[in-house]
């Protein structure tokens, strides 16, 4: 985990930026009320993101997928008996599946091995971005040229069993101050979504609420956000943007927006399958289509949604993609949830619930 | 003794110099009520009008739905006051 900066950008606001669970974290605090309590504003910064460098590092300990001590990949393991586990990983698990019905079975996070199967079993970073790279990361390992399926399709030969990936096979318990997971066998679970949001709200209650300060704050982490809101104080509004669809691997980066919120409170997300692109095989993405346990062939290519916390905000992002244009038009608009699509053409459209956060760019 | 009708045509007498400015206060009241009430009105119909032809126009790219193609310049356009009140201090995007 690195810290890469701190900056103190104006007098009542301050930065905190990190590298963590595999992607990058900034946090943005309303030193505004503080000013007048410390005198070393710098010091408490510090104190504060050594605190929050503990509590991801614990986190990533528990939910890592590219980890294989990880209490969740000793958990995938571990199938067809009953696994003790802490609470955040049975909190997880149990939102993540309450959201499956919510989401008619599409978002569900039982879909780690076909994830596997497209190519995405190590870090992100690791993963090749072009058929070329492909070819050289390959030529590193033993290698059947006479085995042509993974060129072909990018696939391995992969058990393609629906029920092994249905969710109300999953038991859970608590007992005694135990928290218990079983899992069937065949089934492997992926939190990495769903976790993001988590940690996410779970930073900024701790750092608004819980910690000595109880301090306005912004938590992004990997494009996923959090607003903190501290008890009896005036909401403080913050600008996010949302950044235009990512179009390519140019080292000139993608900053240009595509709209301005204004937030005071909840939560945004971005899912999409325009940035976790890799080659394998063909070009595959993280989105996967429980039906046929592929990257989901979408004419979404971004969706950001609005709500009242990130885990749910992820989720229902995702399912906008999962979903496709109309159908998730139709959804947003039934349940009036604010959200900002772009599709593959890079049109955007926004919901009327979010025209009130919109402000000009 | 007085007589009772010429006491009334005293009384109206005493009134009449009030009278007349009471009636053109009232009347400047009527006017300018109803004019501010039309002024009301044409603006609620000017609105209107620009939000059917956004509607209208992306009828066809969006079925049976409220959402509408938003065009970054309208974004631009609108509320540009409060864009230079609120600092942007982060961007949402795909996962990064």
């Amino acid at each position: 985990m690195t810290t890469n900066t701190i900056d103190q950008t104006t007098a009542q606001l301050a930065t905190i930026k990190l590298f963590a669970m595999g992607c990058h974290i900034q946090i943005s605090l309303n030193t505004k009320t503080l000013s007048a309590q410390s005198s070393s504003i710098d010091q408490q910064i510090t104190l504060l993101t050594r605190d929050i460098e503990h509590r991801l590092a614990y986190w990533a300990q528990i939910f890592s997928r590219f980890d294989d001590q990880s209490e969740l990949m000793k958990l995938n393991s571990r199938t067809n008996q009953w696994v003790e586990v802490s609470s955040e990983l049975f909190e997880v698990l149990q939102r993540a599946i309450d959201f499956v019905p919510k989401t008619q079975g599409l978002v569900t996070p039982t879909l780690l091995q076909p994830l596997w199967a497209a190519g995405y079993k190590h870090s992100f970073e690791t993963l090749p971005k072009s058929p070329k790279l492909e070819l050289m990361n390959q030529s590193r390992v033993s290698f059947d040229l006479d085995d042509q399926s993974d060129l072909q399709d990018g696939f391995v030969a992969y058990d393609f069993n629906p029920d092994h990936h249905s969710i109300e096979r999953i038991q859970q318990r608590q007992a005694d101050g135990q928290y218990q997971v079983y899992l069937p066998e065949g089934m492997a679970l992926d939190l990495n979504g769903y976790v993001k949001g988590w940690c996410a709200t779970k930073l900024a209650e701790r750092i608004s609420q819980s910690h000595d300060w109880q301090c306005p704050c912004l938590v992004d982490l990997g494009g996923d956000m959090a607003i903190g809101v501290p008890k009896d104080t005036d909401l403080v509004t913050w600008g996010v943007a949302v950044a235009k669809p990512y179009c390519d691997y140019s080292e000139h980066g993608n900053d240009e927006d595509v709209a301005i919120l204004k937030i005071s409170s909840g939560a945004v997300a971005t899912s999409g399958q325009d940035y976790r692109r890799w080659w394998h095989g063909g070009w595959q993405h993280h989105l996967i289509h429980p039906h046929d346990l592929r990257p989901v062939a979408s004419d979404v290519l971004t969706a950001t949604v609005l709500t009242s916390d990130t885990m749910t905000a992820e989720v229902y992002a995702k399912y906008c993609v999962l979903l496709g244009v109309k159908q998730a038009i139709a959804w947003l608009n039934k349940f009036d949830i604010a959200a900002i699509l772009i599709d593959i053409d890079h049109k955007v459209m926004t919901t009327s619930a979010m025209r009130p956060n919109l402000i000009a760019g | 003794m007085t007589h009772p009708q010429s006491q009334s045509a005293k009384a109206r007498k005493k009134a009449d110099p009030f009278a007349a400015i009471k009636i053109s206060i009232m009347m400047i009241s009527i006017i300018g009520t109803m004019a501010g009430w039309l002024v009301l009105l044409n603006q609620e119909n000017q609105t209107a009008a620009v939000s059917t032809a956004v509607s209208d126009s992306n009828k066809n790219a969006v079925t049976n739905a409220t959402i509408v193609d938003v065009d970054i310049n309208q974004l631009r356009q609108v509320n540009a006051a409060p864009a230079q009140e609120i600092q942007v201090v982060a961007r949402t995007r795909s996962s990064r």
